[in-house]
């Protein structure tokens, strides 16, 4: 059962201390939420430096940034702490306990008393310059140890208390620390039932703490050594997320066999497990859309919502990940696919292969169009900017095409070289996310971002004509590393 | 014959061939095993120790070329109806190995022979039918 | 060295049948961390070829490379003849393969899993497969992802041996079985070696489940293939000499055939020697004062390696 990636830490900075924070997970997951906590906090600083001097909404916009900060390393770092904890005691390691309190108990101070003093001495008043960072700390930790169903509910709690603010009582401050109460209760459950499991990855899938779906971290996904170990069973239960079923593949079928055998849940779907995924996404958007307000929401369903489209769009880097990790793992479908008689000649093998991925990648890019043209009806945007989303769309699909080919290759897509590649992308989806969300009239830009687009589409496509290649010249299209 | 009689031991330096004709040898020599008696299938030693079905045909087929064992029909391997029960040569043969195995130990751990030779005597007397 | 032969269905008479498994020279290396350091090896039809070695000595990595399923950077392999990498259909339908912790297929129901893998074999037996998942008392209808790495590896067996293979793979089948499902895995090898006279090629790093049921060993070690003989043959063949003071004092140079000499704590040298097939003892083991015994395998395969 792997609950905690351990990537053998040297004594670390602080000792114990150190160890522990260093232990919880990987060093390249470290970075990044470090990276995003900085980050995070700059825009803060330059928002502090820069913006507007009208107190309170500065005050307001300071006090969100630093929110969002420690949500974000709470929730990505310091929550897998718990992890630790509870695999040392599994483990009767005797100091490990130990080191895990002091290492809360700095990670507390550095992320609740050093940002507090900052906004005192700015001038931000002190229920906002404690309040925000305190929440900050607890909705991060919630975040992680709550199963995902409350997680998102979790997310979408504030919107639909400002959205029924006017049919309730005006807000008491014994409301808030009633709210607060509550949460820390749900939050010292959730925290027990973590601490109390035996095996984390045998609690069911919908009980189970966000940061145990998968169980050495989804991070470990982009690490290539520890990509090859096999995950504690992160089953997804039968409803939630459509598995591909074997009742039409055989011999006779050998590409519904391939389909059923590669990538695994990202794998591509019959006609009723594909409709099954459609309808339960119907549903969560019925559910999110509380309201259905046409261009106006308040910001949380708003950041929302950009998540939904956003993961939308990366679901072709998730699917390369995905394909890329089969590869490594010795033991799995991959072997088996070799093996087979049946599929054909390696030759007719390997173009069913790429065929499936190019139909998956299909298949995610229609449900990210989907996503992309609900964010326009919601937003109320023009029809020049949804044809600038189409166009990131398109672009966005070029450059998945480009991660799957280098994944069904050989290559890494997890590497800093492929992180470069997508740069543009990445600058380039920024700007139009941007613009769709705020709304802002394309008026001028818009031959420039025609251009663009279509650059980037022609570039990633023409691109991904080398993995691709590469993937026929191979011996057989089911090599493992 | 139960297929339970022999004991096979795969750690042993000694192949497991060898093992088994060495105790059916024995088992003959001593009188457990009568002329005539039908000996277990291959199949049913092989698969009461887990081994080889191919290692217990070849100490079988060793046994028949040496006129030990005797294939007949419908009872399968069946041990050979011999005039005479092997010669004393033959029989001290069989029990040298052992000797020399109580020699090298004695000898190992500085036992003295006199001793040795009485305790000997005294297991002998006990065996005696 | 096996040469690749052309084996094809129109000329069986004039080609002898080619080998089941081979490989020659096999080299890979992962990351500067040199894996398989030229290992040639051939398993003969109708043996049991233990494959030995401790755990990072390279046996998956022999075995990977030696189905086609990795490429190596150097060196062939060829399964009934065709390379390895591009095995056609008949020779998969006669291949079983068993891999170390088996994984695939996770989100199947075990029912469902063997129902689709049976559906690609002409030769696949149905009726096996019900009687051991109920011997075996393996559930029909739980997913494989809830199975224990025990029961998985059973569920693997099973589905590797109901195609009634003519060759059978299996990397360290027992590594997750219990000793009572351990001696039924080998009954169940043997036995098909016996009868059937499948080929079977296996690794463990326990050496008595290999000596049970193996006519031939290998013994691989850092990479390299130190020994590949008939198991029986080698147990005859070996001897640890215990050579005293005066004797040892006259040796100049090694005795032939000399695996390993280290100082013995009674005094002199003990030296393991392994003759070659035909040859004969060394003049060593005649010399009074030297006494002589037979080594376990396990013992052999330490003075071997050192």
């Amino acid at each position: 059962m792997n609950a905690v990636a351990v990537s053998a830490p040297a004594r670390g900075l602080f000792g114990d201390t150190g160890a522990a924070l260093a232990a919880c997970t990987l060093r390249r997951h470290r970075w990044l939420v470090g990276i995003v906590y900085c980050v995070l906090l700059g825009l803060g600083a330059l928002l502090g430096a820069f913006g507007p001097t009208g107190s309170e909404s500065r005050a307001d916009g300071l006090g969100f940034f630093v929110l969002v900060a420690n949500f974000s390393i709470w929730a990505g770092w310091f929550a897998r702490l718990l992890l630790l904890q509870s695999a040392a005691s599994g483990l009767r390691a005797p100091g490990a306990a130990t080191a895990v309190r002091w290492a809360l108990l700095w990670a507390a101070l550095v992320t609740l008393v050093v940002p507090a003093t900052v906004l005192l001495s700015v001038g931000v008043p002190p229920s906002v310059a404690w309040g925000a960072p305190v929440l900050g700390v607890l909705g991060g930790l919630l975040f992680s140890v709550m199963p995902p169903p409350a997680a998102i509910a979790l997310l979408v709690l504030p919107g639909l208390a400002q959205m029924f603010s006017s049919h309730l009582p005006p807000m008491q401050p014994w409301h808030l620390v009633a709210a607060a109460a509550v949460g820390v209760m749900v939050l010292a459950a959730c925290i027990r039932t973590l601490l109390r499991a035996q095996d984390p990855g045998a609690i069911p899938a919908w009980r189970r703490p966000l940061m145990l779906q998968a169980p050495a971290g989804m991070v470990v996904w982009t690490d290539p050594k520890s990509a090859a170990v096999p995950d504690a069973p992160a089953i997804h239960d039968g409803w939630m997320v459509a598995m591909p079923r074997p009742d039409h593949a055989g011999p006779h079928a050998p590409r519904a066999a391939i389909d059923m055998l590669l990538a695994g849940p990202m794998g591509y779907l019959g006609r009723r497990a594909t409709w099954k995924q459609w309808g339960f996404l119907i549903l969560a958007v019925a559910v999110l859309m509380v309201i259905p307000f046409r261009g106006d929401t308040p910001l949380i369903r708003n950041a929302l919502l950009i998540g939904v489209v956003v993961g939308l769009l990366a679901s072709g880097w998730t699917l390369a990940l995905r394909l890329e990790r089969q590869r490594r793992r010795l033991s799995g479908e991959l072997s088996e696919l070799a093996l087979l008689p049946g599929l054909g000649t390696p030759a007719q093998a390997g173009v069913r292969m790429r065929h499936s991925v190019m139909r998956r990648l299909g298949q995610l890019m229609l449900f990210a169009l989907a996503g992309l043209l609900l964010l326009a009806w919601m937003r109320g945007l023009e029809w020049s900017q949804v044809a600038l989303l189409l166009g990131m769309l398109a672009g966005t699909g070029a450059a998945s095409l480009l991660m799957c080919a280098t994944a069904v290759s050989g290559g890494t897509v997890a590497s800093l070289r492929m992180f470069l590649l997508m740069l543009p992308l990445l600058i380039a989806a920024t700007g139009t996310l941007i613009i769709a969300m705020i709304r802002i009239p394309l008026d001028g830009q818009g031959l420039a971002w025609t251009v663009v687009w279509t650059i980037l589409t022609a570039a990633y496509g023409a691109a991904a004509l080398v993995p691709w290649r590469r993937s026929r010249d191979r011996a057989h299209a089911f090599l493992l590393d | 014959m139960d297929a339970s009689l022999l004991s096979i031991q795969p750690n042993a330096p000694e192949p497991l061939y060898r093992q088994i004709t060495g105790q059916i040898r024995r088992l003959v020599a001593g009188g457990q095993l009568r002329a005539g008696q039908a000996l277990p299938s291959v199949r049913e030693v092989a698969g009461l120790h887990a081994i080889n079905p191919m290692t217990v045909s070849r100490a079988y087929s060793q046994l028949e070329a040496e006129g030990l064992l005797v294939r007949l029909r419908g009872k399968g391997m069946v041990v050979a109806d011999l005039a005479t029960p092997p010669d004393l040569a033959a029989r001290w043969a069989l029990v040298d190995p052992a000797l020399d195995a109580l020699a090298r130990h004695a000898r190992e751990l500085e036992l003295p022979a006199d001793a040795l030779l009485d305790r000997l005597k005294t297991r002998l007397k006990e065996d005696l039918p | 060295m096996n040469a690749m032969l052309d084996v094809s269905d129109s000329a069986p008479l004039l080609s002898p049948p080619a080998a089941p498994l081979a490989a020659d020279g096999l080299i890979k290396q992962y990351d500067h961390d040199s894996v398989l350091k030229g290992v040639s090896l051939t398993v003969e039809p109708g043996t049991v070829l233990g494959l030995i070695g401790r755990n990072g000595a390279g046996k998956s990595t022999l075995i990977r490379a030696m189905l086609g399923l990795i490429e190596p950077d150097a060196g062939t392999a060829t399964v009934w003849g065709e390379p390895a990498l591009r095995m056609g259909d008949a020779a998969k339908q006669r291949l079983g393969y068993v891999p170390q912790q088996p994984e695939a297929m996770a989100w199947l129901q075990v029912g469902e899993m063997l129902d689709f893998i049976g559906r690609f074999y002409p030769r696949w037996n149905a009726a096996y497969v019900d009687a051991t998942l109920e011997r075996w008392q393996l559930p029909r209808n739980r997913l494989l992802a809830k199975l224990s790495p025990g029961e998985r590896q059973r569920v693997a067996i099973i589905r590797a041996l109901a195609s009634q293979p003519e060759l059978l793979v299996l990397d360290e089948p027992a590594s997750a079985l219990d000793p009572v499902g351990r001696r039924e895995l080998l009954r169940e090898i043997a036995s098909r070696a016996g009868d059937s006279g499948t080929t079977v090629l296996f690794s463990t790093h326990i050496v008595s489940d290999l000596e049970r049921v193996a006519s031939h060993v290998a013994f691989l070690h850092a990479g390299r293939l130190l020994l590949h003989s008939e198991l029986d043959s080698l147990k005859e063949r070996n001897l640890r000499l215990h050579v005293p003071e005066a004797v040892a004092a006259q040796l100049r140079d090694d005795v032939p055939g000399e695996v390993s000499r280290r100082p013995h704590p009674y005094g002199g040298l003990s030296i393991t020697v392994l003759r070659g097939e035909d040859a004969p003892w060394p003049d060593l083991v005649q010399v009074p004062g030297v006494r002589a015994e037979a080594l376990p395998l396990e013992d052999l395969f330490i003075e071997v390696s050192a």
